[in-house]
Parts: C-alpha cells; structure tokens; sequence
C-alpha cells in the first residue's frame, strides 16, 4: 500500500508550520523525516497519524483519502520518544492493548503478545510495570505494542532520542531488523543524521516547513542539492565560483540557481608543502582520521587528513580536488 | 548555657506573675442569659458599680455547662450567672462553687436558694409553645393550651420540641411532664405527643425558631424565646401550657477559684437589688424576687398574681440525679 | 570489600533536616497527640475516678448507638459517592472540555467555602423548607429535613475539596498516552476508561477519604437540617453539651476515629507510588458534544443550586423579617451584639496566623520527610494525616482539657487567639499536608541535584529548586487554611473568652437567638471579607512575580 502525500500544508494562526510537502512512502520502504527542531518533521508525522490536521493538500493510503478517517480508525502504529505507555498495566496488557481494544479473544492476544515479546527479546519481562523497566527497554515494549495490530503505517517519533549512545545503536539495529521482517513501511522522524544515513531506505529532508531533497542516504549525502542538506547532512565546506575555480573543474556549475559548490572534509586531499596556499589553524584528533582547520585564501575549510599525517598549526599545505568529487549546491 | 535560658525565662516569669492575680477591678463572668438581657442588665450594673469592668461570656446553657466542667482544673470565671439550675446542681459543677450569702438572699423563698448557701436563683423562664398564626390558620386548626392539646390529631406532623438527650430545655419540658403526671400517666402522654411530632431538634431554642419562619405550627421553647420572636415581629403568639408549664430557675454562684472575689460578690449583691429587679421585670416572666409585678404577659395568660401556685415544684435535685434514666427511657419509648 | 562510605550530610544540611522534621513533629505531638491523649482518657475514666472499659461498654450497650453509628455510615458513605462521582465529572468538565460558562462554576464551587457551613444549611431551609421559597411558590411538599437535607448540605460541604483534588491528579496526564491509544484504535471511551480512570485513581481515592472524614464528623449541618436522623456528631454534641458527660462524649468520639482510621488504611493500600513524569505534555481540552452535554448540564445544575443556596441567604440578609416581611433594609447589618464585628476582625487576625503557620510547618514537614526510610515516612504520613478523623467538637474541648492548666506553658496560650489559631491548623493538618505531598511530587529530583552539584547548600536548594516549583501548591494551601480558620465553628467554640471571639461563634449565637436575618448578614460579611482578603493576597502574587520578571528583564 502507497501512501501518498501531495502539496500538504499547515498553518497554525499565521505561522506556516508545513508548505507545498510532496511524498511517496510505499511497499516495505523505512523513510526517515529528518531536520533539526521546529522544521515540522513531527508535525509531518502527527498528520499522517490523524492527530493533528492540515489545511490543504491531499493525503491518501492505497488509494483511499485519509483526512476523514480519524486517528483511531487509521490503523497504524506510533511509538513516541518516551512516557506513552500506560503506567498501571504491565508489559503484556500494554504490548496486548491494541488487540483488546479489537476485541480479540484472549487466548490468541496471549499468543500473540508472547511472539512478540520474544521478537523485541522481553519475554521475562512480561509481568513488569513501565516504571521497573529501563529507557531502552520501555521504547522497546512501545515498539512491540504498535506492530501488534498489524499497522499499514509504522510512525516512529524520535524513538531513540531519549536512549544513551549504546542502547541508541543497538536499538536501530533491532528496529529496522524488525522492519524488515515484518515487512511494513515505516516513517520516522530523527534530527540525528547519523541515524538517518543507517537506517533509511529513503531519506526526507526538511528544513522550515518544507522539505529540501528526497533521496537515498548515498544520494543525500552525495548528491545534496541545496545548502541545507550539505551542511545538516555530514559537515560541508561551501566555496563561491571564483574560489572553486582556484581549486579545480567541477562540472555543474552555474546550473538553474547552483552557485554554491560543496565539498566534504574528505573531498580535499592535502599536501605538506612549504609553498602551498593552505595554512593550518587547528588539528582534531577524531579517531579515525584528524580533521584540519585551514585557513585557504582567507576562508576556512575544513579538509581530513589521514592518521598518518602529522600536521600541527602553522604548517603549509597544498589542496587538490579527489577526482569526480564536489557538488554545486543552491544558496 | 544557663544564661540565655534565664534571660529568655525571666520576662516570662514577669509576665505569669502579673497574669496570676486578677487585675483589681475586672470580673469574668460566665452566663447563659440571652444576648440582649446581657446587655441590658450590664447595663444597669454598670451603672452602678462604675468601677468593675465586666467581662462576659456569653455561650447557651449546654455549650457554658461543658465549658465550665472542662476549666474544672484551672477555673476562669469568677461568678456563674443566669445558669439553669439543673445544670447547676451537677457535681461537677456545684462542687466549684463557694458559699456565699449574697445581700439580701433571704428575701427569697426557700426553693429559690441553696441549702448551703451556693447559689440562689432571683429569675427564672418558663416552658412555652410558640404558635405560628397564619400556619395555624392554614391548617384551620384550634390554639392550644396545653400539652394535652398537642394530642389532636390536626396538628400531625406540625409540632416540634427540643431533644432531652442534647437540651436541658427538652429535659426540662419531660420533667415537668412526668412529675405532674406521674410517671406511668406521663409517659403515656408523651407518647400519644409523639404521633404529632415531626422532630426532635438538637438545640432549645430551634422549635420556637422553627415556628417563628413557618417551617412548623408549634414549637415547643421556652418563654424569653417566645418574647424574642414575638419582640422582632413574628406573627407567633407565646402559649403557656396550662397543664404542666415546666419551668427553670437561673441561679447566680461564686466560684471557688475566682480571682477577684470581692468585686465578684459586689456583683452578686447587685443582682438581687431593686436596681436588677426593675430590668427583670422588662424581660422575665419569672422573678422570684418578692415585690416585682407579675409580667403584663402573664397576667393576659390568666396566671395568678403568686406563680408558685402554679408552678410545679419542680425537684430539681431529683432532675439531675434520675437524668440519664429518663433519657434513657425516652429514648427507648419515642426515640428516632 | 568494604561496605560503601557514604559522605556525610553537611553540618547546614543536617541542621536543617532536624528542624523541618522535629519543629512541625513537635507541634503535632504538643497540639494534636497531647489534647487526644487526654482526650483518650477520659475515654477509660469511668464515674468514680478509675480507668475502665466500662464507658465504652455502655455506649455499645445502649441499643441506639447502633442506629446511630449506621445513620452516620450511610450518610457519610452516601456523600462520598454523591462527591467523588460529581466530583470527578465537574474537575473533568472543567478541564478537559470546552463547556461554556466553566468560570459559573469555579465560581460555585468556591462559595461555600467561604463562610460557616452553617449558611448552607440556613439557605437550603429558606429555600426548600417547609416555609421555603421554593414550597411557597410551588406547593410541592419538599421535605428537606432528615437524609436529604444532610447528604445535600454536606456534599456542598465537601465538593469544592473533591473537586480540587481529583482536579490535581488530572492535570498530570500525559497527552502522549492518549495518543498511542488512539494511534491503536482506541474510541474516546475506551480511553477514558482505559487510561483516565486508572491515572485519576489516587485523586478519585484521596477525594473519597476526605469527603467522607469531614462529612461524618460534622456537625453543624445535622443540628440544622438533621432532622431526626441521628448521627454520631450530634450524640457527642447532647453527650458533652446535653448531659454535661465528658467521658462519654470522649468516647464518641474515639469510636469516630475507627472509620477515619479504617478509610486511611484503605487509601494506603490501594495507591502505588507513582513516579512523576518529569515532562509530561498536558491534555489539551476538546469538543464532544454528547459528552460535553452530559458533563455541562450535571456541572450547571450543581453550580445553580449552589449559587441558588448562598443567594438565598445573600438576599435573606436584606430582609426585614424573614419569610414574613420580604421589604429589603440594610438594618440587619447593624449588628451591636456581642462586641459587633469585633469578632470578624479576630478571626481574620487568626485566620493569617494559621495560614502563615501551617503553611510553613507543613512546607517543612513535607520537605523533611522525603529523606526518610519507608517505615519512619509511613508513620509520619500517618500521623500527619490523622488529624482529619477526630471531629472538632472533640478537638476543641481536648484543647480545653489540655491548655487550661495553671502551670505556665502551655496555660498562657489559653484564652489566645494564637491557640484557636493552631487548633484551627491542626484541625486541617491532613488536607494540608496531603496537598503538599502531591505537590511535592512534581518535584524533579534533578533540579536539587543540580543546584548541590554548582555548590548550592540545601536551603539554596529549597529556595532555588523546590519553592518555585511548589509555589503554586504553598498558594493553594495558604489560602485554604485562610478560608477554613475563617469560618471553622465546632473546634473553636471551646476556646472564646469574653474578650476574644470570631465571626462563625457570632453567627451561631444570632441564628441561636432567632436573628436569622442578621446570622445571614454577618455571613455575608464573613464571605466579603474573606473575599476581599483571597483578592488582595492574588494581587500581592501578582506584584511580586511582576517585580520578579521586571528584575529579571532588566
């Protein structure tokens, strides 16, 4: 089943939360929403789920046009970031909830609540209330208790933003295993873009109501095409056409209103050179690579440089383009 | 360590010290005389005895009684005044009060005064109906005279009388019941009276109160509540029951651990003088005082000039000692 | 392995913990635990002077007591359901719908806690007496004397009290589980029963607890409207006034313990120590027209009749002989007798000194009590929440019994408006107190922590971290001890002397002496003054926070 958003907008009094949004989720598609706060990622999400609605635009499931289908007759699945279960019930009631509400019988809800639990591994828990329970284990009972009613539409609202880093990796690894399994397309809303990148199919980025590029996480990351998504996406070094003329050739430029060219900290290859146009200003030590901060014709860039690489302030160094690298991005 | 402690002490040692003796001149008195009569008759005493200040407290007959058992360990007051003699005669009452024969005590006749020369009791009220007129009118029903009156099945459901478990005034109206009647007679009555009553209410003064506004055709109160409702303008009219018009004397005492007994007896002087006996006469129908007119009221009711003709000589002492086994009987015969 | 040091409690962190522990405990121990003690002995003091059983022997002997403890059971129990059902329907109306005219009945809601509970009684007998308005203008022979006029008065006794509290445990849903509820398939209903019912639990229990605490114990009410239906308030009344039998009415009083006792064990029982939720999103009120209908009309008819009762007595003190001579004068405000409003000015002087006092004792207690091990914080809990079954009669004459004594102290409290101010705090201890644990709940423990991790000492603490989060709790409770210490009459009729004296005593005594019409003038000007007192200490608030902001903006 497609869900197909076209041209949705929202207004809250005067302020334009959502504008002229166009999207496809559909099939077995895990798409992620992601922006930093007030883009109206969540906005986005609470709509397709019924809770809040829009102003204008369509919204349809396989066909079927869903603004007058409350939120309860929907028949999807959401798992917030945190404090959604229901206090006085134990880990089973909560996970059955879905169920009793369909009146199923019981013994199937037993059946069903024990599947899965075991597939979220909590099955010793299943006498326990919310409050005995830890942050990692709690979203993972939310997330067994939306995929018992079988959801056309699984809605995840930054579900590990309230996790610790550990239990955040773990936990997207489950997810999307479970995803996958099961087989049900999936939205989810994260400002992380580390998470997004991981775990996405499809990757949504929004920025002021709006959304900026539609793409797989190479794409996105790739290709971005506007300023937005190259900075929030990765970190991204933005040169005027003059300045990237210095640097080297890169095709597209000057295209529709392209006039930005972005290059990634690992797009510039870096050269000890007594005579180069580079100087250092600073060295971070990430683990895996240092990332310099050079100070390049007045602008600053920031360029990674190998762990083999000893540079220390002041050094000078010559820049060169990696071949087939660099995108021109709108300002 | 000492020191602070002394110095913290010290003020407050001063302070207990000048509490403990009353200040010359200052008389607490406790009384169950209605709020106006109060000011009337301190008033009067205050004119004169202009040097005493009075202090007064003013509570109903019960609220007063239980206040004064309660401070039994560290009395208050210096004078009991107005008090019903009922109440009065409990021990634990009468136990705190000292003998004094106050000027003039002798004029009163014997049942008006203490043996032992605690108490005398220069007024008194008297059990009384109120009876609501345009009610009664309504029901189209005859004004009665008496608690055998109260018997006609036309007043069903219209007649209200004082609780003798909680009022020393439904006690009194009992009493005088079963004492004039004799017990098996009186118990009857009382009974047959029951059919007829639609409440038994807690305090002494709500039947008249009750009559007064209309909820009922009769309330069964005593005489001042009567007067007072008649006094503020209420179409009721103040019956005096001509069976058995049970009746109470207020009595004044001195306490034992009063603080300013000097003054004290002044006061109780004062209320058996000519001054107090014209004050009364305006506001009681019952003075024991001798040389005191009988109220216009009840000359219009027909009384005799002499009301102890017809006055049940009410054995008061005996009241209080058989108190809880009539209550107790009551309770079992008409008890809700 | 060694056992775990822990570092000790600074020298100001402790002092401070065993002051706000022992100064209120000491408080309750002296003005609460000492009076009932003696109380607890006259109890078991028979005739003669000896100690004995006999006292309470007899009373069960005395085959009415059964009646009466039933009467008592069944009014009380009656109420409370009458109270936690309306209860729970107006705090939710009010809070989670859009119904019109939501300020009608807030407003209802807070008059009858603004004078005696007298008043109410007197306004339901001018309305629906015998001689009422509503039976003149109607004919109708309504009875209101007896179980109907005593469950209506004392559910409008108690209902304000249900109301808030059910509306606290309200205010701490999480729109979060409504959403994933309905996200599930869940109808509004289902939801409702589901997920509000069982958060409102606590409050729906607590309500009921205290609704049925004050209404067993009151007795102003059933004087008035009781009728023949006897109940345990009035057999203390006619034991210790009627009979002048102390003991007795000590017993009584004893036995009306047991149900206060029982009902507290209950509410333990039943509620789980729900953690606060640090964050919680509030439910946004919403529109449902059927059950908007439903709620509106059961909340608009509570507050008419409410506001139908107290207008009665407004309009009452107008008239010139009531219900005989409807002419409106002002001259029932002209009230000379027993010092004039003297009294009024006594109970507002006693009045702030109990809310000041309570406040802070409470504020201290609640604190304190947090770093307690579960068995000493259960028995404090206990304690402090005991207070609430022990009627004032009882409690007024206790303090009687125990202050009027020659010795010093506590003897020079007797006969000061200070002791009917405490009386009037310890009477209320319990509401008190449960307030400010729940408020002391939404407490995030982190906001303490991070005032000791920057170096703040425990009274930076509670000045930077808890005060302004429980501001709104202290507020509440504050203005509450006010009210009640303004129009409390059973506890305090023990404790007037001839010179000290307060409004609810003056009432009585003019309703007592067939003033009626000025017992309802001098109500009326008990409720202006609390009135005017509550507006002026809002706009104290109000000052002070706009001195604050204007601070913080500058």
């Amino acid at each position: 089943m497609q869900l197909k958003i076209r041209n949705l907008s929202k207004l809250y009094g005067q302020f334009q939360a959502l504008a002229g949004i166009d999207l496809d989720v559909g099939g077995e598609e895990f798409v992620c929403l992601l922006g930093p706060s007030g883009c109206g990622k969540t906005t986005l999400l609470r709509i397709i789920a019924g809770l809040e609605p829009f102003n204008g635009g369509t919204l349809e499931l396989g066909g079927r046009d869903l603004a007058a289908v409350d939120a309860q007759h929907r028949g999807f699945g959401i798992v917030f970031q945190s404090y959604s279960l229901f206090p006085h019930m134990t880990v089973a009631e909560n996970i059955g909830y879905g169920l009793k509400v369909r009146k199923v019988a019981p013994a199937e809800i037993a059946a069903k609540v024990a599947q899965l639990m075991d597939m979220v591994h909590l099955t010793p828990f299943a006498e326990r209330h919310p409050w005995q329970l830890s942050g990692g284990q709690q979203q993972r009972v939310a997330i067994a208790r939306a995929l018992a009613v079988e959801p056309s539409l699984l809605l995840l609202d930054e579900p590990l933003s309230a996790l610790d880093a550990r239990v955040r990796a773990e936990l997207r690894g489950e997810i999307r295993e479970v995803q996958r399994r099961l087989g049900i397309p999936t939205i989810m809303v994260t400002h992380d873009q580390e998470e997004a990148l991981t775990m996405a199919d499809k990757v949504v980025c929004m920025n002021a109501g709006t959304i900026e590029q539609i793409g797989s996480p190479e794409d996105v990351y790739a290709r971005p095409r506007t300023r937005f998504v190259a900075d929030f996406v990765g970190t991204s070094n933005f040169l005027g056409p003059e300045a990237a003329a210095r640097l080297g050739q890169v095709p597209g430029a000057g295209q529709g209103d392209a006039r930005l060219l972005a290059l990634r900290p690992e797009d510039v290859l870096l050269t000890p050179d007594p005579a180069g146009e580079g100087v250092v200003a600073g060295v971070t030590f990430l683990g895996n690579v240092n990332r310099v901060a050079l100070d390049w014709h007045g602008a600053p860039l920031l360029v990674d440089a190998g762990r083999g690489q000893a540079l220390r302030p002041g050094d000078r160094v010559a820049l060169a383009l990696v071949p087939g690298s660099g995108t021109w991005v709108s300002a | 360590m000492t020191t602070p402690f002394l110095r913290a002490a010290a003020p407050l040692a001063l302070a207990a010290a000048l509490a403990g003796p009353a200040l010359a001149g200052d008389v607490t008195i406790y009384t169950a005389l209605e709020d106006q009569e109060v000011e009337a008759y301190i008033a009067a005493a205050q004119a004169a005895l202009p040097d005493i200040t009075f202090n007064v407290l003013r509570l109903s007959t019960g609220d007063v009684g239980a206040r004064i058992i309660a401070e039994a360990g560290n009395p208050q007051a210096d004078v009991i005044w107005g008090f019903a003699l009922t109440n009065m005669l409990n021990p634990a009452i009468y136990d705190q009060l000292a003998p004094y024969a106050a000027e003039g005590v002798d004029s009163l006749g014997e049942q008006f005064r203490d043996e032992g020369e605690r108490w005398f009791a220069p007024v008194g009220y008297m059990g009384a109906f109120c009876v609501n007129l345009p009610r009664l009118e309504q029901l189209g029903a005859p004004m009665p005279t008496s608690w055998a009156d109260l018997t006609n099945p036309a007043y069903e459901g219209e007649v209200v009388m004082p609780d003798p478990g909680s009022s020393g005034t439904g006690y009194l109206q009992i009493a005088a019941i079963l004492q004039g009647m004799g017990e098996e007679a009186g118990w009857a009555l009382i009974q047959e009276i029951d059919t007829n009553m639609a409440q038994y209410t807690t305090s002494g003064s709500r039947p008249c109160r009750m009559a007064q506004t209309g909820e009922y055709a009769i309330g069964a109160s005593l005489s001042l509540t009567a007067i007072q409702g008649i006094d503020e303008g209420y179409p009721i009219e103040m019956v005096i029951p001509s069976d058995y018009a049970g009746f109470e004397l207020e009595a004044n005492g001195l306490m034992a651990g009063a603080r300013n007994p000097d003054d004290a007896k002044r006061f109780l002087d004062w209320t058996l003088s000519e001054g107090a006996a014209a004050v009364y006469s305006e506001y009681k129908d019952l003075v024991t005082l001798p040389g005191v007119p009988r109220s216009e009221r009840l000359e219009a009711a027909g009384f005799p000039e002499d009301l102890s003709a017809v006055l049940f000589p009410m054995n008061f002492a005996a009241s209080g000692a058989e108190r809880d086994a009539i209550i107790a009987h009551w309770r079992e015969l008409v008890g809700r | 392995m060694s056992a775990a040091v822990r570092p000790r409690l600074s020298g100001q962190a402790r002092l401070l913990f065993w002051t706000s522990m022992l100064v209120p405990l000491a408080g309750l121990a002296l003005f609460f635990l000492y009076p009932m003690a003696i109380v607890v002995r006259r109890s078991v003091t028979l005739g003669d002077g000896s100690l004995g059983l006999d006292n309470y022997i007899r009373i069960l002997g005395q085959s009415h007591i059964w009646g009466v403890l039933g009467n008592s059971l069944v009014m009380s129990g009656l109420t409370t359901l009458i109270c936690i059902t309306l209860g729970f329907a107006i705090a939710y109306a009010l809070q989670r719908t859009r119904m019109p005219l939501r300020w009608l009945v807030s407003l209802a809601l807070v008059l009858p806690l603004l004078a005696p509970s007298l008043v109410q009684a007197l306004g339901l007998i001018f309305l629906f007496g015998r001689n009422g308005l509503i039976n003149q203008w109607t004919g109708w022979g309504i009875q209101i004397y007896g179980l109907p006029g005593l469950v209506i008065s004392n559910t409008m006794y108690a209902l304000p009290q249900a109301v808030m509290i059910i509306g606290a445990a309200l205010r701490h849903s999480d729109t979060r589980q409504y959403d994933a509820a309905r996200v599930l398939g869940a109808s509004p209903w289902r939801r409702f029963v589901d997920i509000t019912l069982p958060g409102a639990r606590f409050g729906l229990l607590s309500a009921g607890f205290v609704s049925f605490t004050i209404t067993i114990t009151d007795f102003g009410n059933a004087a008035v409207v009781g009728g023949n239906y006897r109940v345990l308030a009035t057999e203390i009344y006619a034991q210790v006034v009627g009979q002048m039998n102390f003991n007795m009415g000590a017993v009584i009083g004893i036995m009306l313990l047991i149900p206060t006792l029982l009902a507290v064990y209950l509410e333990k029982l039943a509620s789980r120590r729900e953690g606060a939720s640090e964050s919680a999103i509030p439910v946004q009120p919403d529109r449902a027209w059927k059950r908007d209908l439903v709620l509106g009309t059961l909340s608009q008819a509570t507050a008419l009749v409410v506001i139908a009762v107290v207008a009665t007595v407004v309009f009452a003190s107008f008239v010139r002989l009531w219900p005989y001579r409807l002419e409106m004068t002002f001259q029932n405000y002209n009230i000379t007798q027993e010092n004039g409003y003297k009294p009024l000015w006594t109970s507002l002087y006693a009045s702030t000194l109990t809310a000041v006092i309570g406040t802070t004792l409470l504020f201290a207690l609640t604190v304190a009590q947090r770093q307690l091990g579960r068995g000493m914080a259960k028995a404090v809990y206990l304690l402090a929440i005991v207070p609430v079954g022990v009627p004032g009669l009882v409690l007024g004459l206790s303090y009687v019994l125990a202050f009027n004594t020659r010795a010093i102290f506590p003897g020079m409290l007797y006969g000061t408006a200070l002791l009917i101010a405490l009386c009037n705090f310890y009477h209320y201890h319990s509401q008190g107190f449960l307030t400010m644990v729940t408020g002391i709940r939404t407490v995030p423990p982190a906001l303490e922590e991070t005032v000791t991790c920057m170096g703040g000492g425990p009274l930076r603490g509670l000045r930077d971290a808890v005060l302004p989060v429980m501001s709104p709790v202290l507020v509440t409770v504050f203005f509450f001890l006010f009210m009640r210490g303004m129009v409390t009459l059973s506890a305090v009729i023990f404790l007037i002397s001839p010179t000290v004296s307060v409004g609810a005593v003056s009432v009585l005594r003019l309703d007592q002496a067939g003033y009626s019409t000025q017992a309802a003038a001098f109500s009326v000007c008990i409720m202006l003054v609390v009135l005017a007192a509550l507006g002026l200490m809002r706009a104290i608030l109000w000052l002070m926070s706009r001195r604050r902001e204007v601070a913080a903006a500058a």
